[in-house]
C-alpha cells in the first residue's frame, strides 16, 4: 500500500516538476514509391540537433499520420533498421492508406556517436506523398 | 504489456474521446455543434505555450489550456445565445474556422538555447516537448490520459444523476417548458457549452504534448465532424454513447483494419444508417432505461 501510494507521488510530482533539459534529434526523411502502390522506401537521417553528430538509435519507429485527418488513421509505427557503415542513417518501409500530406514522427532513443549524449525524442517531417509530388520534405 | 501500436490507438481513442463527450454535452441542451475542434485547438496551444514556453510544468499546463478553452466556449455562448437549431450549428461551425484561420496566422515565438520556439502560423508549433524531457514514456502518459478521461466521464456521470442533470436534458427536450419551470434556459446553456470548452480542451492539451507538434490543419471541421458523431452513434442517453461511438469507430473499424483507406465511407454510412434506425444513437434513453431496470432488477434478485 505505502510503495503504490510512494510510486503515485513519485508519478504526480514528475508530472508537476519543470521539465529537463536534453539533447534533441534533427531528421531528414527521403522517400521513394516501391513497385507497390501506396508503399515507400524511405530513408532517414537523424543527427543532434546541436552537435550535428550522427545519432545511435537503440530503437527508432516512424508513425505516419495525416494533419488534415488527425487520429483518423492510426498505422501501424514501422521501425527503422541502421544502415551499414553510414551512422545516422535509417531504412524503413512505409505502407499508407492514401495519397497526400502526412506528418511522419520520427521517434528516436539512442546516443549521439562521439559524445555518447542521450538523445530521446520524437521529430516531426512533413511530406507529401502521391504522384508528381513524392519525397517532397516540407519542414 | 502493451505494444507500441496499441499504446497509441488507445490515447487516440482517449483524446478524442474528450471532443466527443464535449459535443455530448452541447447535444445534451438540445443543440448540434459543428465547432468543438475549436476549443480542442485553443487548448493545444495555450498548454502549449505555457509548457514549452513559459516552462509551466505540465498538468498547470492542460488546466491552463482547459481553462481558456472554457473561456473560449464562454464567448461563443453568449453571443449564440438567441438562435437555435441550424443556425446555431452554423455559428459554431463559423467560430471554429475562425480560430483556425486566426491560428494560420498567429505567430508568438521566443528563443530558446538558440532556438525560436512558438507558435508560427501556418507553419505550426513545433517541439511542445515536454513528456520527453522529463521522460515520460508513451504508456505513461496513457495512463495520465485515462486518468483525466475518467475522472471527466464521472464528473459529467454524476451530474447527470444530480438536479442539473435532469435540467439540461429538459432544456434540451422543450426550452420553453422548461423556462415555464423556472429554469434559467440561458444560464443553462452558456454554463453548459462553456464546460464542453472545457472538456474539449483537456483533450487538446493532451494531444499538443503527446505529438510535441500542432498546426492549424490539424484543428479542421473533420475533427468536430468525428466528435459529433460519436455522441449521435454511441447514444445521447448517457455520457457512456460517445465512448461507445469511439470504440465502434477506431477501437473496431480502424485498429482491425477491416477496411482500411474506406473506413471513412463505412462510418459516414454508418452514422447514416443509425440516424434513420436510431436518431439518439444506440444507447439512446430508453436503451439507458432498459440496462438500468435490468441491472436493478439483477441487484435485488443477488
Amino acid at each position: 500500500m505505502i510503495r503504490t501510494m510512494a510510486i503515485a507521488a513519485l508519478g504526480l510530482v514528475s508530472l508537476v516538476s519543470p521539465a529537463l533539459a536534453g539533447e534533441r534529434a534533427a531528421a531528414g526523411v527521403a522517400c521513394e514509391p516501391t513497385a507497390e502502390a501506396l508503399v515507400y522506401s524511405c530513408t532517414i537521417v537523424v543527427t543532434g540537433r546541436k552537435s550535428t553528430e550522427p545519432v545511435l538509435a537503440e530503437a527508432l519507429s516512424v508513425k505516419a499520420d495525416m494533419p488534415s485527418m488527425p487520429m483518423a488513421h492510426n498505422l501501424r509505427p514501422a521501425s527503422a533498421m541502421p544502415v551499414e557503415d553510414k551512422p545516422g542513417h535509417y531504412m524503413t518501409t512505409l505502407e499508407l492508406e492514401m495519397h497526400g500530406e502526412w506528418a511522419l514522427a520520427i521517434e528516436v532513443d539512442g546516443q549521439t556517436a562521439e559524445t555518447a549524449a542521450r538523445v530521446r525524442d520524437k521529430v516531426i517531417v512533413k511530406q507529401a506523398f502521391g504522384r508528381g509530388r513524392d519525397a517532397a520534405p516540407k519542414q | 504489456m502493451l505494444d507500441d501500436h496499441l499504446i497509441g490507438v488507445l490515447s487516440n481513442m482517449g483524446m478524442i474521446s474528450f471532443i466527443a463527450l464535449s459535443a455530448y454535452l452541447v447535444l445534451v441542451v438540445g443543440e448540434i455543434s459543428f465547432g468543438q475542434q475549436a476549443f480542442f485547438a485553443v487548448s493545444a496551444y495555450a498548454s502549449g505555450i505555457a509548457s514549452a514556453m513559459w516552462g509551466w510544468p505540465f498538468l498547470a499546463a492542460v488546466l491552463w489550456g482547459a481553462a481558456v478553452a472554457g473561456l473560449a466556449g464562454l464567448l461563443l455562448a453568449i453571443p449564440t445565445l438567441r438562435i437555435r437549431g441550424l443556425y446555431f450549428a452554423i455559428a459554431t461551425l463559423a467560430f471554429a474556422e475562425m480560430v483556425r484561420l486566426a491560428l494560420e496566422i498567429f505567430t508568438y515565438q521566443v528563443e530558446q538555447d538558440g532556438e525560436l520556439v512558438g507558435p508560427n502560423g501556418s507553419e505550426g508549433f513545433r517541439d511542445i516537448r515536454y513528456i520527453y524531457e522529463a521522460d515520460i514514456s508513451a504508456g505513461e502518459f496513457l495512463l495520465v490520459i485515462l486518468a483525466l478521461l475518467a475522472a471527466t466521464l464521472a464528473i459529467i456521470l454524476w451530474i447527470e444523476r444530480t438536479r442539473l442533470g435532469a435540467i439540461l436534458r429538459m432544456v434540451g427536450e422543450d426550452p420553453v417548458l422548461a423556462r415555464l419551470q423556472g429554469v434559467n434556459v440561458n444560464l443553462a446553456k452558456i454554463a453548459t457549452v462553456a464546460a464542453a470548452g472545457l472538456v474539449a480542451g483537456i483533450g487538446g492539451a493532451l494531444y499538443a504534448h503527446l505529438n510535441t507538434y500542432v498546426e492549424p490543419k490539424i484543428f479542421n471541421v473533420m475533427l468536430g465532424v468525428h466528435g459529433l458523431a460519436y455522441g449521435l452513434i454511441g447514444g445521447l442517453g448517457t455520457a457512456f454513447g460517445p465512448l461507445l461511438g469511439v470504440a465502434l469507430d477506431i477501437g473496431v473499424l480502424e485498429s482491425t483494419r477491416a477496411f482500411s483507406g474506406y473506413r471513412m465511407i463505412v462510418f459516414g454510412g454508418l452514422v447514416a444508417v443509425l440516424l434513420i434506425v436510431r436518431p439518439r444513437g444506440l444507447l439512446d434513453e430508453a436503451a439507458v432505461y432498459r440496462i438500468r431496470r435490468f441491472l436493478l432488477r439483477k441487484h435485488a434478485g443477488d
